[in-house]
């Protein structure tokens, strides 16, 4: 098309993206050229396939659901290994050197608090040992601070109101020690695998876990071993993940974790990893439900790899 | 209750504010999703990442603007920064019940009011721009489904985007004569 302006309005003016000038000019032209009538009706042929797409998917609810439940679970985690203080007070006529000296007092107070009472302060009665033992960073004087405070946002900084606010987060090194079976000590590792950036952390996180003789059924640790399973970047991650979750005992969000990994991973060592739990699961004939069913078949056809679409074609004449 | 009332609550501490402030508002940031990635997998890890942010940034919100914007502009950035760092991009763009080698009929599409397979007509051209769409670069992508299926004004995705209109005319048009060269058979 020769007119490089009206091209232009014309993508805009499907959908009403212009303004009135421009409409009416568009408006004049269109009178005179018969190229650009019949790129217009072109383009509200696309607008009208578009039309056709947004009437056509509103929000799944089921999905929102699954989306509701799962943020909820993270939540949960957020609140508990995120150590995110808001502090306001009020200094009403300090100098601001002051300020500033009361205020790095109270963030050490604060940082002392955390590490010593904070995330892993024993619940139980009576000082009675767990097998997962902490020792928090001990604080004695400022040039041993071990809390580093991060992320400071200042909400409100003062300027001529002698009032400060501002958030920030209070990183406390603590040392764990304790067996793999205690649920403590496989909360902060789930924590660690959903939550850390560096692949090593999640790594050595996840084979931790999958190295206890057998996970207990726990939806938040299950959670976090299924969406590395789905999700994570790195295939030793993954692969591990599915591992782990092989030792806990088999439900509907374990076996679609599998399914999934089965009909969608790019790579087939998961998928193997796959098949192979979900046969050593679904142990006995009969238990091969329709979704099942429907994954093996799919893979025996299409799978790339030879081990798959065999392993498939033998699960499914084994367990009808 | 309004939404600033329930951010003030958030902002102290009570986590059923924060639920139902998310519950008003969590359909919207669904949907952008979906439109953007199509997987329903990637839809949830977008909403879940998009609100982990509003709930570490909440107590920053500083009612400049309304949460609604906010908890958009986060959207749209979750949205951008999804393909990064996630290793389903790489994958072809595809429905979660159709076959890896299924190909895509080639031909015209009749209007789907006129015959009697309607429903079979409109699935397909659903297909049809959805896989357009997954050929876009990511910000003409997010503009094109702004604007054509979630229906936002230029002025407002402009606000999401953080840019000029100018800009997401320019993205918007650029989008639109891909998609025509894309969707050229069926037009």
């Amino acid at each position: 098309m020769r007119h490089k302006r009206f091209e232009r309005l014309l993508a805009l003016s499907v959908g009403g993206g212009l303004g009135k000038d421009e409409e009416e000019e568009l408006s004049r032209h269109l009178e005179t050229c018969d190229v650009c009538r019949s790129e217009l009706q072109k383009l509200q042929r696309l607008h009208g396939f578009t039309e056709i797409v947004r009437t056509g998917s509103p929000v799944d609810e089921t999905l929102l659901m699954e989306a509701r439940r799962e943020l909820h679970t993270l939540l949960r985690y957020e609140g508990r290994t995120r150590q995110v203080h808001a502090l306001g007070w009020s200094l009403p006529s300090f100098a601001a050197p002051m300020k500033m000296v009361l205020a790095a007092a109270l963030v050490f107070a604060v940082g002392f608090g955390i590490g010593n009472f904070g995330l892993f302060r024993s619940s139980q009665p009576g000082g009675e040992r767990t097998t997962a033992q902490f020792q928090t960073a001990s604080v004695r004087t400022p040039s041993e601070l071990q809390t580093k405070i991060e992320n400071v946002q200042f909400l409100d900084r003062g300027e001529g109101s002698g009032v400060v606010e501002f958030t920030f987060d209070a990183v406390t090194p603590v040392h764990m020690r304790g067996n793999v079976d205690d649920p403590k000590v496989q909360k902060v590792l789930a924590s660690a695998l959903l939550t850390d950036n560096n692949p090593g952390v999640r790594l050595s996180a996840v084979n931790a876990l999958g190295s206890a003789p057998q996970l207990k059924a726990d939806s938040a640790l299950e959670f976090a071993l299924i969406k590395a399973l789905r999700s994570d970047p790195n295939v030793g991650v993954r692969k591990q993940a599915l591992l782990a979750l092989k030792s806990m005992p088999l439900d509907e969000g374990i076996k679609q974790a599998f399914l999934l990994a089965l009909s969608k991973d790019s790579n087939p060592g998961i998928r193997i990893a796959a098949i192979n739990a979900l046969d050593v699961a679904i142990s006995r004939p009969g238990e091969i439900d329709n979704a099942v069913r429907e994954v093996l078949q799919r893979n025996a056809l299409n799978d790339k790899n030879d081990y798959i679409r065999l392993k498939a074609k033998a699960v499914l004449s084994e367990r009808q | 209750m309004d939404d600033n009332e329930l951010i003030r609550k958030a902002q102290g501490g009570d986590t059923n504010a924060f639920e139902e402030l998310v519950y008003r508002h969590d359909r919207s940031v669904l949907s952008i999703a979906s439109r953007y990635v199509l997987s329903a997998d990637e839809a949830k890890d977008i909403y879940q990442e998009v609100f982990l942010r509003v709930y570490r940034g909440l107590k920053g919100f500083r009612f400049q603007s309304e949460f609604a914007t906010w908890l958009h502009r986060i959207t749209v950035n979750v949205c951008l920064s999804h393909k990064a760092s996630n290793r389903s991009y790489s994958r072809p763009r595809q429905r979660e019940d159709e076959g890896e080698d299924e190909s895509h009929a080639e031909g015209d599409v009749a209007d789907p009011a006129d015959g009697p397979d309607a429903t079979a007509l409109r699935s397909e051209i659903s297909r049809r721009v959805e896989e357009a769409l997954g050929t876009l670069a990511p910000k003409h992508r997010m503009v094109f489904s702004l604007r054509h299926l979630e229906g936002y004004s230029l002025k407002e995705i402009a606000g999401m985007m953080e840019c000029t209109e100018g800009t997401v005319k320019r993205y918007l048009f650029d989008a639109t004569r891909k998609m025509r060269g894309s969707l050229r058979d069926l037009t």
